[in-house]
């Protein structure tokens, strides 16, 4: 059925799905080590191959292989993705909720604290976070989540206040409903797919963030492989001589986020017709 | 009308407010030691000179303390001094606004120019080929790190046109050429999101005014298409646009820090940038406060537009 409609959607989708499946699986499907430095048969360091039958993305200046830093990076691309997504949706919707259904000054407090958050740009943010808690897999995940958070709770305290208008609401306050279960069994339903559909696509923005960071230096500390910290690396200063370097990489981090983008549309096409409904 | 702008003025400036005291807060839990950085490490500084630096940087004073002589220097217009250079953090600051304001102007108006005819064009012709180019455009736009763009582009450049972006920074009016050949290139990279977003914006916004019953009736009245389109459609058309485009300033100013960085510009992203790799607390807060106030700026335009574009929308 989402073949039919939305092709676009679900060729995304399965890129998600193998991009999961390499993560996961990295220590399977990577040929070789990604920390090892070839050797060859002199026992010296395989450096800067072009791709080949035995290096199929190349080597990089200390004999690594490219192409499984570039499977295992994926894994830390997940984890940065998803782990920091769950959390600044997380935060973002539970403030939404109760910025836009209490209203008064809780909300005026909170939203003042979301203006602040969001009179500076993500990556400023984070690189002042950053800063202070210094470089680690856990610290970035956390400064990602903290950049999501105040635009997710925009957008649920916006839904939030809409639903409030339907007279369901009322309906359920005249039955006796406590606000709790109101929250959660009438207005918690009807956030979701915003929600969804802008999850989906901060996927893809927390991995540039993410490869953004390690590019700078800030990111995942080496010698763990990051997409970001390869480009940075080895990539850049090697971009006339050893152009795979970057090439590949960037394809990873530019492939992915495509995918996540245009599953992030084809979701939002899917649920806002249906939403229109209602 | 007016109270509304004053009203939105003072919350401006209570959010600037805020994000001056939260990075200063932000900044001060540091584990790194930012003295121990600027002394000589080979030196290896004896604790009563380590003291008598921090004692310099006024950094062994209470918390509340170091804040409120430093807000009471902003009243003056002092921003304090660089830890790591000396020199007042204005002067710092104010060699390089003028590049990055001028970097954030060009990116819009490139990303502008390129992605809102771009947008009618593909609403206008909904599902031709036109329509797909501007789709794809936007979508590559949306999803090519703009740092791997700026990072190739600057590569391609130096190996195809042996071309390296020139130093010295012109403002337009003085020396137009050479301040477009700096600044172009890293304007239409940082400006690519923002041009793709726009344009999708554009066209679905278009796509969904066109079908609205004012459109149909100029149409039945027997208006050109020219000008159901112009006059009637597009005005509409534009105000999700505009609050798009106020979203999306933020991360265009974000992306001034790394395209500054890759292309060697001296601006206000690149000072960030290298204030955060040397714990230069002093520099890092001017430089995020100068950010945000361009911010809350912007947004105060973006609310004050609304009014023009769409007469139906009045202030309390």
């Amino acid at each position: 059925m989402l073949v039919q409609r939305k092709p676009v959607g679900a060729v995304s989708a399965a890129i998600v799905c193998a991009l999961i499946v390499v993560a996961v699986f990295a220590p399977l499907l990577a040929p070789r080590d990604p920390y090892a430095f070839n050797l060859d048969e002199r026992g010296l360091p395989v450096r800067m191959q072009p791709p080949s039958s035995s290096f199929l993305l190349g080597t990089d200046p200390l004999g690594r292989d490219v192409l499984s830093r570039i499977v295992y990076g994926a894994r830390v691309s997940l984890i940065v993705g998803f782990a920091s997504v769950m959390i600044g949706t997380l935060l973002g919707t539970a403030l939404g909720l109760v910025s836009g259904y209490w209203e008064g000054r809780l909300d005026q407090v909170i939203q003042r604290g979301v203006d602040t958050a969001m009179a500076i740009p993500g990556i400023v943010l984070a690189l002042a976070v950053i800063s202070v808690l210094g470089q680690s897999l856990t610290n970035i995940v956390l400064v990602i989540g903290l950049v999501i958070a105040p635009g997710a709770s925009r957008v649920v305290r916006g839904t939030v206040l809409a639903v409030k208008q339907q007279t369901f609401i009322d309906a359920a306050h005249a039955s006796g409903a406590s606000a709790g279960r109101i929250v959660l069994r009438h207005v918690l339903p009807n956030v979701f797919a915003p929600i969804l559909v802008i999850g989906t696509v901060w996927l893809g923005n927390a991995i540039v963030i993410e490869a953004a960071l390690s590019f700078l230096g800030l990111g995942t500390p080496p010698p763990t492989p990051t997409w970001g910290g390869m480009l940075s690396g080895e990539g850049r200063r090697n971009l006339e001589t050893a152009p795979y370097l970057a090439v590949f990489p960037g394809l990873a981090i530019s492939i992915v986020v495509l995918a996540f983008n245009m599953l992030g549309d084809a979701l939002r096409d899917l649920l806002d017709p249906r939403l229109r409904n209602r | 009308m007016r109270s509304y702008i004053a009203r939105r003025i003072v919350q401006g400036l209570l959010v600037l407010w805020l994000v001056s005291f939260a990075v200063f807060s932000l900044v001060r839990i540091l584990p790194g030691d930012t003295v121990l950085m600027q002394l000589d490490a080979a030196a290896a500084p004896t604790p009563e000179q380590l003291e008598r630096a921090r004692q310099e940087l006024g950094l062994d004073r209470p918390f509340l303390e170091q804040y409120r002589a430093w807000l009471a220097g902003v009243a003056h217009g002092d921003l304090g001094h660089s830890l790591v250079t000396r020199r007042p953090v204005t002067q710092e600051l104010g060699k390089r606004i003028s590049l990055t304001s001028h970097l954030a102007v060009m990116s819009m108006i490139v990303a502008l120019v390129i992605a809102l005819p771009v947008g009618v064009l593909s609403a206008v012709r909904q599902d031709t080929p036109a329509d797909y180019a501007g789709r794809l455009g936007a979508i590559l736009g949306l999803s090519l790190p703009d740092f791997w763009l700026a990072t190739v582009t600057i590569t391609l450049l130096a190996i195809w046109f042996h071309w390296i972006p020139p130093i010295g920074f012109a403002p337009i009016w003085q020396d137009p050429a050479r301040n477009l050949s700096q600044l172009l290139i890293p304007a239409l990279i940082i400006g690519a999101r923002l041009a793709a977003v726009s344009m999708r914006m554009t066209r679905s916004s278009l796509l969904e005014v066109l079908r609205q019953d004012y459109v149909v009736t100029a149409r039945a009245k027997g208006a050109r298409e020219r000008t159901v389109i112009i006059r009637h459609a597009l005005k509409n058309a534009f105000i999700p646009v505009v609050t798009i485009i106020g979203q999306q300033f933020s991360v265009l100013l974000g992306g001034t820090v790394i395209v500054e960085f890759i292309f060697l510009q001296p601006g206000v992203g690149s000072l960030l940038l290298d204030a955060v790799l040397l714990r230069d607390y002093t520099v890092i807060q001017g430089a995020v406060l100068f950010f945000a106030a361009v911010i809350v700026a912007m947004n105060l335009l973006v609310d004050l537009s609304y009014s023009w574009l769409d007469p139906r929308i009045r202030y309390r």
